[in-house]
């Protein structure tokens, strides 16, 4: 096997590549999928009620309840529009304040408003709504709570939000989609084409062309993941190890694609391949967002063991030693994995060629 | 048009279908999967919030007035068993307030009122949850606030039976499986075009009308029986068979009119493929509301896909009947008919 054949083949990929589907499809689809989470993570789905207020005159009410950092406010002209945000679930609870019910308040004079609620609205919701709403009125009353409060938290450390819960599953969706896309269609791409036969007719053999798309896919895979860190800001305080742990993981994801690149004949046949492949390369990920699934079940797929480390080490400042069998584990699948491609190969040689 | 010449070709490219591993069986694998995580995922929503007391003896009325809103008191008979029920997860938060509390606050005092939390409760979460201790110590402090919250509940009020993710994921899914295949419907005529048999057929007595019809039943059959298969493994047929299987039917439809269109569009499969997607994302906006219900405004009503998402969300979670979706019904169809005249000219245009 010749290096330079090698190079020459990967430099070749490297500037016809860019214009493919595929490849354009593996490096927009995680840039695309981490601007979303961060979107709807820092909104919708932060997992705070959502509360609309419409008031007469002046109020303090919207202030103070911007100060409570646990409700999402949406202030409103009219009624009606407060109503319809309500109805269309936008809004939890909306509440209609009337003139001067500040200054009642202050008075200590009989005070009324109106809440529209939301059918749908969990009960735990609502609940969270109203207890910061009183919790505003009694600070706008002036009174106080005379007890001083000790807040204890048990167990080690602290969940992350849902939002930072998604980053080792985008860091995943960038390496797999690189990894396995790339190389894949560019192989299977050549097959169609016929390109393949063509270039085996020169010095370069089957297995170099091989290598060098899955080399190809490995530095974007490699590229894309580490890009997905980047861009959330989250190389944890071991960037070595997460270089290490992306590395191999880049390595397992090219290997695949080369995989699948050597056994499937048409791009459709690997669009569907990749569409029938998403819930177990993403599995662990998903499993992750839903606490209450045994988490076991998470190891039985083979790319927990990208995932689980990327997740310890980012988030948990995991060391070596807390993720070392999972990388040992990922050897043995890239080991594996190198075999089958290789034998593969060989048998899938004289069809191809 | 010629029905043994249809029934024909659909027989050839559903073999074909079959015979091809990544065509044929990969979705069905697909299918099962939405199928197991469907089962894996919680079946049911935990609406309260239950905390959990040691210390002072609060008054049943104010255990009772907190229940009505949602959040469950429980008295616990010791601090260690508080902890453990906290850390456990069988509360969200536990409180410890000392026995002479408002003794003491009487004085002047400002006794200390401990708030536990366990480890999987979120930092914005935990100020929220801060807030029943401070209104709970509140109201034992016996200076009521002189306001009345009067409330309204708008649309249909679900306390008590909301509508779990997982059921609310199955108009997802449907509307899924329904527009992948407007790719496969695309790939069929495309590839075709590609590979020169379209040309081969059609000096053959088949008219090209017989077969834009033979690839249209090929997809919207094939949409249609993936999405009945997966709302009857779940069960979900079951709620409102006819009007689910009349909307799934409609839905079916739209993948030959698009399916059309993108193949008109596309010059290979890749850039069906390409084009699939575009179409692909927009058809499924209209599902976000469902999943987030608010997330969209009203413009998402343009998308025709909205009428068959909020179709089968009525069906399946608010027992909608005729009366309340007939007009979904027909906006589908004349949609779906719309679109298949546009597609079929757009079509018999570019392949002429």
């Amino acid at each position: 096997m010749s290096v330079s054949r090698i190079l020459s083949i990967l430099r070749k990929d490297l500037v016809h590549s860019p214009k493919s589907f595929h490849f354009i499809q593996a490096v927009f689809t995680p840039l695309v999928c981490t601007l979303m989470v961060y979107l709807l993570f820092g909104s919708v789905l932060s997992g705070k009620p959502s509360v609309g207020l419409v008031y007469e005159g002046e109020t303090e009410i919207s202030e103070l309840i911007r100060k409570t950092d646990f409700l999402r406010l949406f202030e409103y002209e009219s009624l009606d529009t407060l109503k319809t945000a309500v109805l269309s679930g936008k809004l939890d609870v909306g509440i209609a304040i009337p003139a001067g019910f500040d200054q009642d308040i202050r008075k200590e004079k009989p005070a009324q408003l109106r809440s529209y609620i939301w059918g749908q609205s969990l009960m735990k919701d609502r609940a969270v709504i109203f207890a910061g709403l009183f919790d505003v009125f009694v600070e706008l009353a002036g009174k106080e709570v005379r007890v001083d409060v000790k807040t204890i938290t048990l167990g080690n450390g602290e969940i992350k939000p849902l939002g930072e819960r998604f980053l080792p599953l985008l860091v995943l969706l960038a390496i797999m989609m690189s990894g396995l896309l790339i190389p894949a269609s560019t192989l299977v791409d050549e097959k169609q084409r016929q390109t393949l036969t063509a270039l085996t007719v020169t010095p370069a053999s089957f297995e170099e062309v091989v290598a060098a798309k899955s080399l190809l896919g490995f530095i974007m895979s490699f590229v894309m993941g580490a890009l997905t860190l980047i861009l959330n800001n989250s190389f944890g305080s071991k960037p070595g190890l997460l270089f290490l742990t992306l590395a191999m993981a880049a390595i397992f994801a090219s290997a695949f694609g080369a995989l699948a690149g050597v056994m499937l004949k048409s791009l459709i046949g690997l669009t569907n391949f990749g569409k029938s492949l998403i819930l177990i390369i993403y599995g662990p990920g998903i499993l992750s967002l839903f606490p209450k699934i045994p988490q076991w079940i998470a190891k039985l797929f083979p790319t927990y063991y990208i995932f689980n480390p990327v997740l310890e080490v980012t988030q948990n400042n995991a060391g070596i030693t807390d993720i070392g069998i999972d990388l040992i584990i990922l050897t043995i699948l890239i080991i594996a994995m190198t075999t089958i491609v290789f034998l593969v190969g060989r048998q899938k040689k004289p069809q191809i060629i | 048009m010629d029905a043994g010449a249809v029934g024909t070709l659909i027989k050839k490219d559903l073999i074909l279908l079959f015979r091809n591993k990544a065509l044929g069986i990969m979705p069905h694998v697909f299918l099962v999967l939405l199928i197991v995580i469907y089962f894996i995922m919680p079946g049911t929503v935990n609406e309260k919030l239950k905390l959990a007391l040691y210390g002072t003896n609060i008054p049943q009325i104010l255990i009772d007035e907190m229940a009505e809103s949602g959040v469950e008191l429980v008295i616990t008979n010791s601090e260690e068993e508080l902890n453990r029920g906290v850390e456990d997860g069988d509360f969200i938060m536990g409180m410890t307030i000392p026995d002479d509390l408002l003794q003491r606050i009487s004085t002047g005092e400002r006794p200390e009122v401990k708030a536990v939390f366990g480890p999987s409760v979120l930092p914005a979460m935990k100020k929220a949850e801060l807030t029943f201790t401070e209104q709970i110590i509140f109201l034992l402090q016996g200076e009521p606030l002189n306001i009345r919250v009067e409330e309204k509940i708008l649309g249909p009020d679900m306390t008590g039976r909301q509508i779990p993710t997982r059921d609310r994921l199955i108009p997802i899914f449907a509307l899924f499986i329904i527009l992948m295949e407007i790719m496969g419907v695309a790939i069929l005529i495309v590839e075709e075009h590609e590979r020169g048999t379209l040309s081969a057929l059609l000096v053959t007595s088949m008219s090209m009308g017989s077969l834009l019809t033979a690839k249209a039943i090929t997809g919207i059959g094939l949409a249609f029986l993936q999405a009945v298969f997966v709302l009857t493994a779940t069960g979900i047929l079951i709620a409102n068979p006819l009007i689910l299987l009349t909307g799934l039917f409609l839905g079916s439809m739209l993948v030959a009119g698009l399916g059309f269109l993108v193949a008109t569009l596309g010059r290979d499969i890749m850039t069906v493929i390409a084009w699939s997607i575009v179409v692909l994302l927009t058809l499924f906006m209209p599902a976000f509301n469902i999943l987030l219900p608010g997330v969209m405004s009203d413009w998402v009503k343009i998308i025709p896909s909205y009428y068959l998402t909020d179709l089968m969300h009525r069906a399946v979670h608010f027992d909608a009947g005729w009366a309340e979706i007939w007009k979904n019904c027909v906006l589908l169809l004349t949609i779906d008919l719309c679109l298949m005249a546009v597609g079929s000219f757009a079509l018999r245009r570019r392949l002429a």
